[in-house]
């Protein structure tokens, strides 16, 4: 298990993150939230690459300072920008990072193998990086996340440049991987984490607001997300008294899917509320430094 | 312009171009400073040319005999000439002098110095050699067939230079003397470490701009924009114009430091051919007379013109490259292997004489600029040759690289 | 240590390797054939080495009364040679040339006299105008040698002026020229510049590539998490040690060909022009000298690395690098390694260098650690 306790981050006078508490256990925990909100800030405290202001994080019941090498050596980790040698190939690249893993070198060329195919990367794998396409990068960033098989696996933004096809192959590989591990992704593309996520974490205002399952979060919006037909002349007055979530054309009329506290036109078809529907009504006033409007 | 102004911002507030250009500067300033203990010596030049006129002949030297004379006749009535009451000074007899005759007695001595050198300059002129200088020139270097015949033909010109010098009495200009090596304080010691140091800003702030983009991860960004690739040109013209910058404070302050340390007053339309500016085997036998501020004013021009095509040639090498630290390295192994190279052609004469048309050979010897004394420096054109040729090598690089950034895939 | 291997290869890539195998070879013809192929540099030092070559094996360091009557005869000797060619050559009688003292004090103002010594020097095949005068200064300086420590005495004072009185009290005559002694320091200052360069060249980006990259964070995180750095750092220092003992030998092989040899049993107080504070062969100054070129290279490879740490972009690396490697050829390598018991240095300057250098490296190198040990990864 891993606890986040009373953690917070501090730069200066400016305050990061405020007394997140949080608990992981085997699954896939959704880190939810716009940019700015201080996702990549809780990842990087969660792989010991910054250090908490204040409180602390605890693996197994130790705290990740006093636990060092031996607690890295359980997590895997995908960073927003990965490095990498241009002139390397997937391989040497991996072998590098399997050296930096500390993983036994007798597996080492089976397991590069097994990840590279589970990322359908093994055709390529004594190509040059440095003429692979965005995607194809990026599958490499997620091989060496999963390189060490570690408990822990820790991915941040992990289907930026991944087609959809990709993105499915990616989401049923994590939930093959879940069943014994902790598994987190911060991610501000929901539907990304929408199936397979056991628990959505939502971060507002620097501060965990939301903490559970995907069902949980969207009933909180049951009953108060409809869906109507108006015309492209209705539309902006409409939008200056509802918050509307989605809007698309439909046979020359705009269909919206909007935000109500009750059903106040008998146009109005209620609708199952979806997590971006939640994440857009959390999020929807904020200005662009998270500040409610 | 509002972009290349951009684009040289970036190189002038860069604190590491900054910073070095002012150790850069603080360590000229503290060179000539050092160095100074003469300065004062120095001024009497400037005296005798207020009193006595730039130029001299036998019968101004004969004057100033005199007149010196007559002061030391003042000083000390048992002497009847400057010369022997120098021969007959010595170190007790000076210190047991006021400090305003020893101050005299030094006085006299420089003077006398001046006349001695003035008066020796026509025999000494006399036994100039060009023909010995050019046969020692064409064996030592192996010169054969048209070579020899184009060694020969400079040499000719020179010795005919050399007649006018003598004939127009162009070396009897007053001057420092020779011995304090003040052709050589300025252009070869001082001028020269300006050259070298404005190299390495030069260099830098090229491959600085030049693949900022790449190095701060934001080429995917700036070339696809509607000035997209042409950016280059821009950068081209911020590097050139951010070198002219940087580059007018390094020689500004550090020049204008000798001169506040150094009193030229009278000798800025001294002509370099002067006799007194004899400073080694060989007296400066420019191929035209130059006068001292126009001598100055070109050689900072030649120097100021070479580290622009040094700047043109390190953005070939940066666009081509695309890593600084190499770019860095490339470059400066470039100007080196300009200055060694020749050496390999010792057998092929043409070849080495081609390769003596070399930026660093310009660099290294700004005290030689226009003189026919300078072994392959001295043929009549050859800062003029030396510059249009890698102009256009210059140019050449330039055009091919900017095709080729044209043309790659930015990734 | 299947990392530190990785490491090194990281270090040692091609395109380095490329530019510091041009660099070597453009310093070489730069800065160290001369002292090479022209070693010994003309007439009279080839003439003077010649003698010493032959001197050395025969009487060593030290020349007593007997030995130096030995000498003049020897002198004398070369001197009747000389005498007889003047004696017999129809130009030289035609003058009023028939000895070598005559030849030797021609007015040079006399245009026939002039001529004719220069001819005979220069562009005939006669040797003796150079033998002699290589002889002529070889006894000079034997009887000289008391006087000029004296002079030495009188010019200097505290422990110099010891040192001198300790040198004059020795009685040991010198005899011999300063050539081998020159030739040697501008070799170890020349050798010095190389390898100081090439380990610059070679360490500098060894920190700094893997941030630009933004490798950090992956290795960071790793089960070898931080202490990458001391793999990367011990990587450094062993590539410093590879590459300073790789080119030592290199270009110590071709100093061999000097044939140098003849003059390593004589203590450093036999050569003229040179004083030294401590009594050595040129042997053991040259194992000395080696060394200090071997510890001040692996210092600046440490400095390097310290700096890569430090260096926020390339630029700021090769700014900080021009500076430290002006300090180091200005400063270090005439003071600590060219100069190191030279008698007009104080003679704790190069010690206390040392001391300073290693503790600002020892310093250096803690900073670092800290930083990349505490510092968030932003």
């Amino acid at each position: 298990m891993l606890v986040v306790q009373n953690v917070g981050k501090e730069y200066g006078n400016f305050k990061a993150l405020r007394n997140i508490n949080l608990q992981f256990d085997n699954g896939i925990y959704g880190l939810l939230a716009p940019n700015g909100a201080g996702k990549t800030t809780l990842i990087k405290m969660l792989v010991t690459l910054i250090s908490p202001t204040t409180g602390d994080i605890f693996y197994q019941g130790q705290s990740l300072k006093k636990l060092g090498q031996s607690y890295r050596e359980e997590v895997g980790y995908l960073p927003q920008h990965f490095g990498y040698y241009k002139h390397s190939t997937p391989k040497q690249y991996l072998n590098y990072l399997a050296a930096l893993k500390g993983m036994d070198k007798q597996i080492v060329p089976n397991r590069i193998d097994e990840v590279l195919d589970m990322v359908a990367l093994k055709d390529v794998k004594n190509k040059k990086m440095r003429k692979f396409s965005g995607g194809m990068l990026q599958r490499v960033g997620i091989a060496q996340a999963l390189l060490s098989n570690p408990k822990i696996i820790i991915l941040d933004e992990p289907t930026a440049g991944l087609d959809p096809k990709e993105r499915a192959r990616f989401r049923h590989m994590l939930s093959d991987l879940a069943r014994n591990r902790i598994i987190i992704i911060s991610t501000h593309i929901v539907s990304d984490i929408e199936s397979i996520a056991n628990e959505i974490i939502m971060i507002k205002n620097n501060v965990i607001s939301h903490k559970d399952s995907v069902v949980n979060i969207c009933s909180t919006l049951t009953g108060k997300i409809f869906e109507t037909m108006m015309s492209h002349e209705d539309i902006t007055e409409f939008r200056k008294n509802y918050i509307t979530l989605a809007e698309k054309q439909e046979q020359g009329k705009m269909v919206v899917r909007f935000v109500a506290e009750e059903k106040l036109e008998p146009s109005w078809k209620s609708v199952e509320p979806q997590l971006e529907d939640v994440f857009l009504v959390e999020y929807a006033y904020e200005d662009t430094s998270g500040n409610n409007k | 312009m509002s972009i290349t102004w951009l684009e040289i911002k970036k190189a002038l507030y860069s604190p590491t171009i900054l910073i070095l250009l002012v150790l850069f500067i603080i360590f000229n300033i503290f060179t000539v400073i050092s160095n100074s203990y003469i300065k004062d010596e120095l001024k009497i030049v400037n005296i005798i040319i207020e009193k006595y006129g730039a130029t001299f002949n036998d019968e101004i030297l004969r004057k100033m005999q005199e007149d010196l004379n007559t002061d030391v006749k003042k000083l000390n009535p048992q002497f009847q000439d400057a010369n022997s009451f120098i021969n007959t000074m010595n170190y007790e007899k000076y210190h047991n002098t006021t400090l305003t005759e020893q101050k005299e007695i030094d006085r006299i001595n420089l003077m006398q110095m001046y006349i001695n050198l003035g008066m020796s300059l026509d025999e000494r002129y006399a036994k100039l050699n060009i023909e010995q200088l050019k046969e020692e020139t064409i064996t030592g270097f192996g010169f054969t067939n048209w070579t020899a015949g184009f060694v020969t033909s400079e040499y000719d010109k020179l010795n005919d230079r050399l007649t006018e010098i003598k004939e127009m009495n162009e070396y009897k200009n007053w001057f420092f003397a020779g011995n304090y090596r003040m052709h050589n304080e300025l252009f070869r010691h001082l001028i020269k470490n300006i050259a070298m140091e404005g190299v390495i800003l030069v260099v830098l702030l090229t491959t600085l701009i030049t693949n900022y983009e790449f190095e701060h991860r934001t080429q995917l960004v700036t070339y696809a924009t509607k000035k997209g690739r042409l950016i280059m040109l821009n950068k081209l013209m911020a590097s050139l114009l951010a070198s002219l910058i940087i580059l007018l404070p390094l020689f500004g302050i550090s020049l204008l430091t000798f001169f506040m340390v150094y009193d030229y007053s009278g000798l800025w339309t001294a002509l370099i051919t002067s006799g007194l500016n004899w400073e080694y085997k060989w007296p400066y036998i420019t191929w035209w007379p130059i006068e001292y501020w126009m001598y100055l004013l070109l050689t900072i021009t030649i120097l100021v013109i070479t580290l622009l095509m040094i700047s043109l040639l390190t953005f070939c090498i940066s666009s081509i490259i695309k890593n600084s630290y190499l770019t860095w390295i490339v470059g400066i192994l470039l100007l080196v292997s300009m200055f060694v190279v020749p050496m390999f052609f010792k057998g092929i004469p043409t070849l080495m004489l081609f390769m003596h048309l070399n930026l660093t050979l310009l660099l290294l010897n700004p005290h030689l600029y226009f003189s026919g004394v300078s072994n392959l420096m001295m043929f009549k054109y050859h800062e003029a040759w030396t510059l249009a040729l890698w102009g256009l090598i210059s140019v050449l690089c330039v055009t091919y690289a900017f095709s080729r950034f044209n043309r790659k895939d930015i990734v | 240590m299947q990392l530190f291997w990785m490491e090194m290869r990281k270090i040692f890539s091609w395109k380095i390797v490329a530019l510091i195998l041009f660099i070597n070879i453009l310093l070489y013809w730069l800065l160290f054939d001369f002292h090479i192929e022209y070693f010994p540099n003309g007439r009279p030092t080839g003439d003077t080495f010649a003698i010493e070559q032959q001197l050395i094996p025969k009487y060593g360091a030290e020349i007593d009364e007997k030995e130096y009557k030995e000498l003049v005869a020897m002198f004398e000797q070369e001197k009747k040679k000389a005498d007889a060619f003047l004696d017999h050559d129809p130009k030289a009688t035609a003058l009023g040339i028939t000895t070598y003292e005559a030849f030797r004090h021609i007015d040079s103002e006399d245009e026939q006299l002039s001529e004719y010594r220069n001819d005979i020097t220069f562009h005939s095949a006669e040797d003796f105008p150079w033998v002699l005068q290589a002889w002529e200064s070889l006894i000079e300086r034997y009887q000289y040698h008391e006087k000029s420590l004296q002079g030495e005495i009188e010019r200097t004072s505290g422990a110099q002026q010891q040192r001198f009185e300790q040198l004059l009290n020795d009685r040991k005559h010198t005899i011999y020229s300063s050539i081998v002694l020159d030739n040697f320091r501008s070799i170890t200052e020349n050798l010095a510049i190389i390898i100081l360069f090439s380990i610059a060249i070679l360490l500098s980006p060894i920190f700094l590539r893997d941030r630009v990259t933004s490798i950090i964070p992956l290795q960071y995180t790793s089960k070898k998490g931080r202490r990458i750095f001391w793999t990367k750092w011990l990587a450094g220092l062993v590539s410093a040690v590879f590459i300073t003992i790789v080119l030592m030998s290199i270009y110590l092989a071709m100093y061999a060909t000097n044939n140098t040899s003849s003059h390593f049993d004589l203590p450093l107080s036999s050569f003229s022009w040179y004083y030294y504070w401590y009594d050595m062969t040129f042997f053991q100054f040259l194992i000395l000298t080696i060394a200090a070129v071997f510890i001040i290279a692996v210092l600046l490879g440490i400095v390097s690395m310290a700096i890569s740490v430090f260096a926020h972009n390339t630029i700021a690396l090769i700014g900080i690098q021009i500076v430290v490697m002006f300090g180091m050829i200005a400063g270090v390598t005439k003071y600590m390694i060219t100069d190191i018991i030279w008698i007009w240095h104080p003679h704790w300057l190069a010690p206390a260098g040392y001391i300073l250098l290693i503790s600002l490296t020892v310093i250096l190198t803690c900073f670092a650690w800290r930083r990349e040990s505490r510092k968030d990864i932003l």
